[in-house]
């Protein structure tokens, strides 16, 4: 049942993927119908799980296994679990054509994940993002705020997907302004400084929500002042886990960063250092939408099958970009929810969704270790 | 100041500062071995574990019927603590105070671990873990009701169990108070706890990261009612604790001809769709390993259904560290018994066996190279808790023999 793999059939199969992948991206980000997009994007990640196959063994025995196992319809391709890229280095390139090695944020107790990128990779995350971005950012490059600390960025040993992010983002903005000090404390003079330069034309605004949130908007409110960017766009990303905690939502977060800072338009989008580049933007209405060369799909967490509309599930995100690493479908631990297919108020077509939130973390593992991190070492007089 | 929270005695009997009654505790004068009050206490928890108001937890169940077996004749258990040998005359005493740090995994370890030491007559303080789950709740009831009763006041006085973060400097404190400590959990938890100064004859009896394993021998499964009878019993084995206890199996040793293998765990799958409770991260947690094995080691899927079978050609240890129960089977198919001497390591508990003789078992289990293997019991036992846990004889350790000729 399976066909033999042909070496040869490699650089034939990179081009067809090329091609088709090209061609995608002369499309409208936001304007392909679903059944137009499946048509499209499908064959692109279908190519790519048979040049991965060829490229990286450990993908080769994963698709191999669940095709076998006829675990996979037709329609779609086979997934890797998210937390693969922690566990093992997966790259379908040589060791001289890494570019650069993306590590995940991931929290302090964990491994990072570790993303293998090559040039035409990472050429191809930049392109397409500045494909997305040109959708809410319009083609000028905007003077850009950055609500971070210029730490972030240069301190090469904390090189991690915030500073990647911000790295991603600087590209759009010019003049860029870091709004934070490195103790995370608003630094006024910066933030009065540039206010006062653009308050009159449209500026860029990036951080990560719950930064923007925590040092940002709660700083301003508590110093009592208000700024002025009437024409501003405020990027954000990052999840709402930390903010759900504090019962903030979406419509109140919004609604503070207008009141605070005269932004009107606010744009939260989805992404991961495992997709870099192609990252799902949300709307006018307060949705995420996929892009033309990525999609979502919703997964009944229960059995893993696929969720319909309103149904709340893992989200599954495929994209047509990485060729270095088998990372165009990815089983996630976000939840999600489908709200429909091309009929968001908003006028995007595509797929539209909202994430949730992170699967629960299982309890424990094994003789699960109750005391072991932190049973302090004894000292006398101490207790 | 760092809290310690008492779960039971729910209402002291000794003083409202939790860290006076500890020391208080440690202080008194310990019982008899298998004293007349610690023995109707142990029965009348018995009788209220076996009602059936708790039925909706069989783990419970299980205890209750564990306690009456053990209870069951007290001159038993006292000749069984008396032994002579030739003309020399064994008394057994209680150690003192012994401290139980107890596990996460399987949270209702403290009690059998607690019930040993006070059928020896020791004072007990059992540090439970953190996590209160509805199960700990039905049963501190039941203990707290039994605390308060008049008749048990010697018992009252002499037990307490207490929760309290790891991070603050009870399980130092309480290491020091101890005349024996016995440590459940991860290998770091142990280690950790062992790296904090107890009393220079303070005993340790430590149970660290172990994992078991099922030996179903194919002519076990040969007709239809052999196999679902097997299946059945490899599912008692699993389901409780979510497959998180150290003796629920987690390796298939597989004997003989596969071709029953699929329609076997069919069976199971089918135990597991009717009985396993829902989960939302189980799949996604089966799905990394599976995928984790296909990667990384000769696997084969099996099954990727409500339970998750994964093939091996070759055994080792380090797919058990990946491994964190979630109805998962990883199975191993050998042709004979000699093939699997060379993994079990020390780390292996328990074999629950099917379709094989205990001579053969005799045969096997004594090879000098077989490191591990502290119990072997047929298919569908595994969770029994048993006095010899570990290879230790838990009442003996946390007791003294005093010899006299």
């Amino acid at each position: 049942m399976t066909t033999p793999i042909i070496p040869a059939s490699d650089p034939l199969l990179l081009s067809e993927y090329l091609t088709a992948f090209d061609a995608l991206m002369a499309e409208s980000v936001f304007g392909l119908e679903q059944t137009d997009k499946n048509l499209r994007l499908l064959p692109i990640l279908r190519g790519l799980q048979q040049l991965h196959s060829l490229r990286c063994s450990e993908f080769e025995s994963i698709v191999g296994a669940y095709q076998a196992a006829g675990g996979q319809p037709s329609d779609t391709v086979v997934y890797l679990a998210v937390r693969l890229f922690k566990l093992l280095e997966l790259k379908s390139i040589s060791p001289d054509q890494v570019f650069k090695v993306l590590q995940s944020s991931g929290t302090t107790a964990q491994t990072p994940a570790r993303i293998i990128l090559d040039k035409p990779t990472s050429q191809r995350q930049s392109k397409v993002l500045v494909a997305i971005l040109q959708q809410v950012l319009g083609k000028q490059r905007l003077p850009m705020l950055i609500i971070d600390a210029p730490s972030t960025v240069r301190d090469p040993s904390k090189f991690n997907a915030r500073a990647a992010g911000i790295q991603g983002l600087a590209f759009f903005g010019r003049d860029h302004t870091y709004a934070l000090n490195d103790d995370m404390s608003p630094n006024w003079s910066e933030i009065h400084g540039f206010c006062d330069k653009y308050a009159e034309q449209p500026v860029l605004l990036f951080g990560f929500t719950f930064m923007v949130w925590q040092y940002w908007l709660s700083a301003l409110n508590h110093a009592g002042k208000f700024i002025h960017l009437p024409h501003g766009v405020l990027l954000h990303s990052g999840g709402w886990k930390k903010l759900e905690a504090q019962r903030v939502d979406n419509a109140t977060f919004k609604q503070t960063v207008e009141s605070l800072t005269g932004v009107k338009r606010c744009h939260n989008f989805y992404g991961m250092a495992e997709q870099v580049g192609s990252i799902f933007m949300e709307c006018s209405e307060g949705y995420l939408h996929a892009p033309h060369v990525a999609d979502v799909i919703v997964r009944d967490p229960v059995d893993l099958s696929m969720a319909g509309v309103g149904e709340q599930g893992l989200l599954q995100v495929l994209s047509g970009v990485p060729t270095s690493y088998p990372g165009h479908s990815i089983l996630t631990e976000d939840l999600g929810v489908l709200h429909g297919e091309d009929d968001c108020r908003c006028g995007w077509k595509g797929k539209y969704f909202s994430v949730l939130g992170r699967l629960p973390k299982t309890e424990m593992r094994g003789c699960s270790d109750t005391h072991a991190p932190a049973v302090k070492p004894y000292r006398p007089g101490a207790v | 100041m760092s809290s310690i929270t008492v779960v039971a005695p729910s209402a002291s009997v000794l003083n409202s500062d939790p860290s006076v009654t500890i020391h208080a505790i440690a202080a008194q004068t310990p019982l008899s071995p298998f004293s007349q009050q610690s023995v109707s206490f142990i029965q009348h928890l018995a009788k209220q574990l076996l009602q059936p108001t708790v039925k909706a937890y069989p783990e419970l169940v299980a205890l209750g019927f564990w306690l009456r077996t053990l209870t069951r004749s007290r001159s038993d258990m006292r000749s069984h603590a008396e032994k002579n040998e030739r003309d020399t005359r064994i008394i057994q005493k209680a150690l003192g105070t012994v401290v139980h740090f107890t596990p996460a995994n399987v949270d209702t370890m403290f009690i059998y671990s607690w019930i040993c030491g006070l059928l020896m007559g020791n004072n007990n303080i059992v540090r439970v873990a953190t996590q209160n789950t509805p199960m700990q709740q039905v049963l501190f009831k039941l203990v707290n009701d039994a605390l308060q009763q008049p008749d048990f006041i010697d018992i009252a006085q002499r037990n307490i169990f207490v929760r309290y973060d790891k991070s603050n400097h009870w399980s130092a404190t309480l290491s020091q108070l101890a005349d024996a400590r016995i440590l459940w959990g991860g290998d770091v938890s142990v280690l950790a706890i062992r790296a904090l100064p107890s009393k220079p004859r303070s005993r340790d009896i430590s149970f660290a990261d172990r994992y078991s394993a099922a030996l179903i021998h194919a002519d076990a499964v040969a007709s239809h009612e052999q196999l679902a009878e097997v299946a059945d019993a490899l599912w008692r084995d699993t389901q409780p604790y979510s497959q998180q206890a150290c003796s629920s199996p987690k390796v298939i040793f597989w004997v003989g001809s596969s071709t029953k293998m699929n329609a076997f765990f069919e069976r199971v799958n089918t135990l597991a769709a009717k009985s396993a409770e829902p989960s939302i991260t189980r799949k996604n947690e089966q799905l990394v390993l599976e995928q984790w094995c296909l990667a990384t080691r000769n696997a084969r899927l099996q099954m990727s259904k409500v339970i998750s079978v994964i093939s091996l050609a070759e055994f080792d240890s380090g797919v058990l560290a990946m491994h964190n129960g979630q109805l998962t089977y990883v199975v191993v198919q050998v042709e004979s018994l000699d093939a699997l001497v060379k993994y079990c390591d020390g780390k292996l508990q328990t074999i629950g066996y099917a379709g094989i003789e205990q001579s053969t078992l005799v045969q096997f289990i004594s090879q000098p190279s077989i490191q591990g293997i502290d119990r072997v019991v047929p298919l569908g036992r595994a969770l029994d808790f048993d006095v010899m846990w570990d290879g230790f004889d838990l009442m003996g350790s946390v007791s003294r023999h005093v010899s006299l000729s």
